[in-house]
C-alpha cells in the first residue's frame, strides 16, 4: 500500500481491473441474454430442482388422474397417511400421489361410467399456498394432461399466512414457473422490493438463471467421460439408506424416494404447537391476502378456459386454530373466497358449519391424521357425488384415464417440448 | 447478517458510499452505528450484550491501569468475569452434563434439567478473547483507550465481528486516527478480496460440504475410501469456508481504509502440525501463544512442563471451538502431534546425518505429505458431532474395522450414489486442483487471495488482459457453481 493513488472516478474505468471486470461480465452477460445459446431443459432434467413439486409433477406427468386435490399439507398429510391405512401397506408420498381412497370414495356414491378408471391425484405441497394452486393449475393441466376435476381445498393460511411474503419465493413456484412463460404470473410473483430486487437481478444475469442448466451439462459431460469407472463400481451402499436417514436430506429441501414413508400402523397424536399457529396468524397480512385473492380468481378462470371442471372446499379449521387468529381473518378469509368463487360461477364448499371437531382428528393445530383425513375425503366424494356437472365431467370420455393413455401424456410431453 | 447474503451485498456498498462522503470526525460514529446494525440485524438483544461487555472492560481497563497495590487482583477479577461471561453463553450446558455424568458413573443422582434458554450470541468467543487481550495489555503497562466509541468499535467492527480475525487494539485503534484517502489499489484489492472469499466460500466450501455431510451423515454405510474423501474435502471446506470468511472481511475492511490481520497463510503447505497451527487462524494460534501458552511458561521451564503447555494451550484451544468433548479431542490431537513433532526435531538435532535429510527437498514433499494426513485424522474428532461417530469413522479411516458393506475399502461409493450430486464426479480434479492453486499462490508470493498483477506480452505489446478475464471468470464462476442453499460460516459456531 506504499503507492497509493489517488481516486479519481476519470480515470476509475481505465484502470481498475476490478471495474473492467463487471464491464467484461455484463457484455458478456448482455451478449448471451440476447442470443440465449442454451435450449430450455426438461425443468425434470435437472437435479438440482429435486424438491416436493418436482417429484409431484414428475408422477404427475407420468400417471395423469381424472381428479387433481391441491393444497398445503392441511391436504397433503391426512390424505397420504389415510391412504397407507386404506391400502394397508406403507406409501412413499414423494413418489406415490395416487389417493385410491377418493377414488373409491367418489365410485361409492356417484353414479360413474367407467368407474375402474377413475384416478385422483394429491396434489399437496408442504407450505403450499393458493398461488402455487394456481400454478399447478397453469403448467400442469393442459393438452394430455388435462385432468377432468380440479378441487381447490384452502384453509386461512393458503391466502395469509404471516410467514409468507411473496408468491415468487415458494420453492413450489419458483419450480412450476419453469413450465410456463405466463406474464401476468410473473408480474403477481413479487410484491415487495426485496423481492422484486431479487428477481430482476437473477433475471438479468444469464450466468445465475440457467446456473442450474449449465451445471446439468456440465455434470453429464462429465459423467459421460467418467462412464467406465463409474460402471465398474458396485451399487452404492449409500442408495439403500435408512428412512430416517433419508429424513436428515430434507434439511437440504432435497427430498429423496423414501424419506416420506406412511405407515399403516402408525399411532399418530396430537402435539400442541400453537406457537407456530400464532405465528401464521399473527396479523391480516394484507398485501399477501391481496395477492393470493387475485392468484385465486386466475386459477378459477384458468380452470374455466381450459374445461377444468372445479370447485373449492374450505378445509375445517380446529378450534385451536381458531383460537390463534387475529380477530377477522377467518370471516374474512370466507367472505373472499365466496366472493370469487361467486363471481367466477365456481361452486364453494365451507366443509367448517356441521364439521364435529375430535382432537384426535388431528395431529397438531391444523393438520389433519389419518382419521381427520377420512373424514374430510368422505366430505369431498359427497360433494362431487351430489355436484351433478361433476358427476357429469367425470363420465366424460377420457384423455388422460389408463396405462394407454400415459402413453398419449408422453407423446404430448414431446410436443410441449417441441 | 451474512456475507454470502443479499442483504449484505446492499449494506456494505451502501456504508462505503455513505462512510466516504462523510467527513472524517463523524466517520467512528458511523461505522460504530453500522456495525450494531449489521450485529443486530440477527437479534437485537445481542447489541445490548456487546454494549454491555464493551461498557465493562472499558471501565476494567482504567481500573486495572490505576491499581498499584492490587493490580494483580483487579486483572485476575477483569479476566475471570470475561471468562465466566462466555462460559456461561458458551459452557453452561456442557458443563452440567459432564457433572451429570460424572454424578451418574459414580451411582450418584444427576443434577436436575438446566432449563435456563440460553441463546449463544454471534462472535462471542471472538470479541471475548480482543477483551480479555485489551486487559493483558493494560496489565502489562499499555495505556488504556480513552475514547469509549472507539473503544466500542474495537469489538463490533462490523467485518470482523463474527468470525474474526481477533484484532489487536494497538494495530486497530491508531487507524481510526489517521484520516485515510479512498484509492484505486485499495478498492480494487478490497473488491478482489471479496470476489476471492466469496468464490473460496461459495463455490468451494459449499460443494465439498455436499460429500462431507453426506458421508458423515451414514459413516456405517460408506466405505474407508468415502471417509478418506470426506476428509479430503473437509480439510478443504473448513480452509476454503474461514479463510474465505477472512477474504470477506478483509476486503470489507480495506475498502473502508482498514487492514485487519492475515489469517491464513497457505496451512496446507506445512511440514508439520506446528507450523500448520501457526499458519492457520494465524490471529486465534498467536493469542493462544501469547495469552495463554506464554503465561503458563511457555516452552522456558523444561521439556516436560513445554510438553504439559502445549497440551493444556491445543486442549482449551480445541474447546474454544465447541462445548463438546470430541472439541477438547480434536485440540488434544493436534497437541499430541505437537508433542511428538518436538520429539522427533530435538532426536534428529543430534544426528547430523538425519538432519541433512530432513533438510532435503524430498523430505519436505514427504513431511507435507504426512502432515496433511496427520490433519484430516485429527479433523475426525473435529467434523464428528459426537464422540461415538468419531470413533466409527476413526475406525474405518484406520482399517481397523473393515466390514465395507457390498463395496471393497478403496471404492467411492459417494460416486457410485445414484441420487448423487452432480458435482461429485468432479471431486477428484477439484481436490487437486486445489493443490495446484496453493502452489501458484505460494510461488507468487503474492497476498493470499490477490493475484499477482502481471500483464499479456501480445506481439510485443504489453497489454494488461489478465487480471480483469481473471476476475471476470471469478465472477462468471461464482453464479453458475454455487448451490442453491448455502450454509452459514462453519466458524459462525464457535
Amino acid at each position: 500500500m506504499d503507492q497509493k493513488q489517488k481516486f479519481s472516478l476519470l480515470d476509475f474505468l481505465k484502470q481498475s481491473p476490478v471495474a473492467q471486470a463487471f464491464i467484461l461480465v455484463a457484455i458478456i452477460n448482455v451478449c448471451l441474454l440476447y442470443s440465449n445459446p442454451l435450449k430450455k431443459l426438461d425443468p425434470q432434467a435437472i437435479q438440482t430442482n429435486r424438491t416436493w413439486a418436482w417429484w409431484a409433477v414428475k408422477d404427475f406427468r407420468e400417471n395423469p388422474a381424472d381428479v387433481i386435490m391441491m393444497g398445503s399439507s392441511f391436504i397433503m398429510n391426512p390424505t397420504w397417511q389415510e391412504e397407507a391405512v386404506y391400502r394397508n401397506k406403507s406409501v412413499d408420498l414423494v413418489v406415490d400421489h395416487r389417493t385410491t381412497y377418493l377414488e373409491d370414495a367418489i365410485k361409492s356414491r356417484a353414479p360413474l361410467s367407467n368407474p375402474q378408471k377413475l384416478r385422483c391425484f394429491n396434489f399437496g405441497l408442504p407450505g403450499a399456498m393458493v398461488s402455487d394452486q394456481a400454478m399447478i393449475v397453469e403448467t400442469m393441466c393442459q393438452g394430455a394432461h388435462k385432468p377432468k376435476m380440479a378441487i381447490f381445498c384452502v384453509a386461512p393460511r393458503d391466502l395469509m399466512d404471516c410467514r409468507f411474503f411473496n408468491a415468487g419465493g415458494s420453492k413450489h413456484f419458483r419450480y412450476l414457473t419453469n413450465f410456463t412463460d405466463d406474464k401476468q404470473a410473473k408480474d403477481l410473483a413479487f410484491m415487495d422490493i426485496p423481492g422484486k430486487f431479487a428477481d430482476w437481478f437473477s433475471n438479468s444475469l444469464f450466468f445465475k438463471n440457467k446456473a442450474n442448466e449449465i451445471q446439468t451439462l456440465r455434470a453429464n459431460a462429465i459423467k459421460s467421460v467418467m462412464q467406465p469407472y463409474l460402471a465398474s463400481l458396485p451399487p452404492s451402499p449409500l442408495d439403500q439408506k435408512s428412512e430416517e436417514d433419508r429424513r436428515s436430506v430434507f434439511k437440504r429441501d432435497e427430498i429423496e424416494k423414501g424419506a416420506w414413508l406412511a405407515h399403516p400402523n402408525t399411532p399418530y397424536w396430537y402435539v400442541n404447537s400453537s406457537p407456530d399457529c400464532r405465528m401464521r396468524y399473527k396479523h391480516l397480512n394484507e398485501q399477501v391476502f391481496e395477492n393470493q385473492k387475485i392468484w385465486l380468481d386466475k386459477a378459477l378462470k384458468t380452470c374455466k378456459e381450459r374445461g377444468v371442471k372445479a370447485i373449492v372446499v374450505n378445509v375445517p379449521s380446529s378450534p385451536e386454530a381458531r383460537d390463534c387468529m387475529h380477530p377477522g381473518i377467518y370471516e374474512r378469509h370466507v367472505e373472499a373466497v365466496t366472493t370469487i368463487t361467486k363471481a367466477n360461477e365456481i361452486p364453494f364448499y365451507n366443509l367448517d358449519p356441521g364439521w364435529k371437531h375430535e382432537k384426535k382428528d388431528y395431529t397438531d393445530w391444523g393438520h389433519m391424521g389419518p382419521q381427520g383425513g377420512s373424514k374430510m375425503l368422505n366430505s369431498i366424494a359427497s360433494i362431487v357425488a351430489s355436484n351433478q356437472d361433476l358427476v357429469t365431467a367425470l363420465n366424460s370420455p377420457s384423455n388422460t384415464t389408463g396405462a394407454g393413455n400415459r402413453k398419449v401424456a408422453e407423446a404430448g410431453d414431446k410436443q410441449d417440448a417441441l | 447478517m451474512l456475507f454470502n447474503s443479499l442483504a449484505y451485498m446492499i449494506f456494505l456498498p451502501a456504508v462505503f458510499f455513505i462512510y466516504w462522503k462523510t467527513p472524517f470526525k463523524f466517520r467512528t460514529p458511523l461505522l460504530l452505528i453500522a456495525s450494531y446494525v449489521f450485529y443486530m440485524y440477527w437479534k437485537w438483544e445481542y447489541g445490548l450484550l456487546i454494549l454491555g461487555l464493551t461498557a465493562l472492560n472499558y471501565f476494567l481497563g482504567f481500573w486495572v491501569e490505576r491499581a498499584t497495590e492490587k493490580k494483580k487482583l483487579v486483572f485476575g477479577l477483569g479476566i475471570a468475569l470475561n471468562v465466566i461471561i462466555l462460559g456461561f453463553f458458551k459452557y453452561a450446558y456442557f458443563v452440567h452434563d459432564v457433572i451429570s455424568d460424572a454424578a451418574k458413573a459414580v451411582g450418584q443422582p444427576p443434577l436436575p434439567n438446566f432449563t435456563v434458554d440460553i441463546i449463544l450470541p454471534l462472535g462471542i468467543s471472538f470479541f471475548v478473547f480482543e477483551f480479555i487481550h485489551y486487559l493483558f495489555e493494560i496489565y502489562r503497562g499499555a495505556k488504556p483507550v480513552k475514547s469509549f466509541m472507539e473503544f466500542a468499535l474495537f469489538p463490533s467492527f462490523f467485518p470482523t465481528q463474527i468470525a474474526g480475525p481477533i484484532k489487536r487494539y494497538a494495530d486497530f485503534i491508531p487507524q481510526l486516527h489517521k484520516e485515510q484517502k479512498l484509492t484505486r489499489k485499495d478498492f480494487d484489492e478490497g473488491v478482489e478480496l471479496i470476489l476471492f472469499g466469496l468464490f473460496k466460500k461459495v463455490v468451494m466450501a459449499d460443494n465439498f460440504a455436499l460429500v462431507v455431510n453426506r458421508c458423515f451423515a451414514h459413516p456405517d454405510l460408506v466405505t474407508s475410501a468415502d471417509l478418506w474423501l470426506a476428509l479430503y474435502c473437509f480439510a478443504w471446506q473448513g480452509y476454503f469456508d474461514f479463510s474465505g470468511y477472512t477474504d470477506i472481511a478483509r476486503g470489507s475492511a480495506q475498502i473502508l481504509g482498514f487492514k485487519v490481520p492475515l489469517n491464513f497463510n497457505l496451512p496446507y503447505l506445512a511440514g508439520s502440525i506446528s507450523e500448520i497451527w501457526r499458519r492457520w487462524h494465524i490471529s486465534l494460534s498467536t493469542w493462544l501463544r501469547d495469552y495463554l501458552f506464554i503465561p503458563m511458561g511457555g516452552s522456558k521451564g523444561g521439556e516436560l512442563l513445554t510438553y504439559r503447555n502445549i497440551m493444556l494451550t491445543m486442549i482449551i484451544g480445541g474447546f474454544w471451538h465447541g462445548a463438546a468433548l470430541h472439541y477438547g479431542f480434536w485440540g488434544g490431537t493436534l497437541g499430541l502431534f505437537m508433542v511428538i513433532h518436538r520429539g522427533w526435531q530435538k532426536f534428529y538435532q543430534t544426528k547430523p546425518w538425519l538432519e541433512r535429510i530432513v533438510k532435503t527437498k524430498y523430505y519436505h514433499v514427504f513431511a507435507v505429505f504426512l502432515t496433511m494426513h496427520a490433519w484430516c485424522l485429527s479433523l475426525v474428532f473435529m467434523r464428528s458431532p459426537d464422540m461415538n461417530v468419531a470413533w466409527t469413522v476413526m475406525k474405518k479411516v484406520l482399517f481397523i474395522d473393515t466390514a465395507q458393506n457390498a463395496m471393497g475399502w478403496w471404492q467411492p461409493s459417494i460416486l457410485a450414489t445414484t441420487d448423487t450430486n452432480m458435482l461429485y464426479p468432479l471431486l477428484p480434479f477439484i481436490l487437486v486442483g486445489t493443490y495446484a492453486m496453493q502452489l501458484v499462490v505460494a510461488k507468487s508470493k503474492e497476498i493470499p487471495g490477490v493475484m499477482p498483477d502481471f500483464k499479456l506480452n501480445l506481439l510485443g505489446r504489453q497489454i494488461p488482459a489478465f487480471k480483469p478475464v481473471y476476475l471476470a471468470a471469478l465472477l462468471i464462476v461464482l453464479f453458475i457453481w454455487s448451490p442453491d442453499f448455502s450454509p452459514q460460516f462453519i466458524y459462525f459456531q464457535f
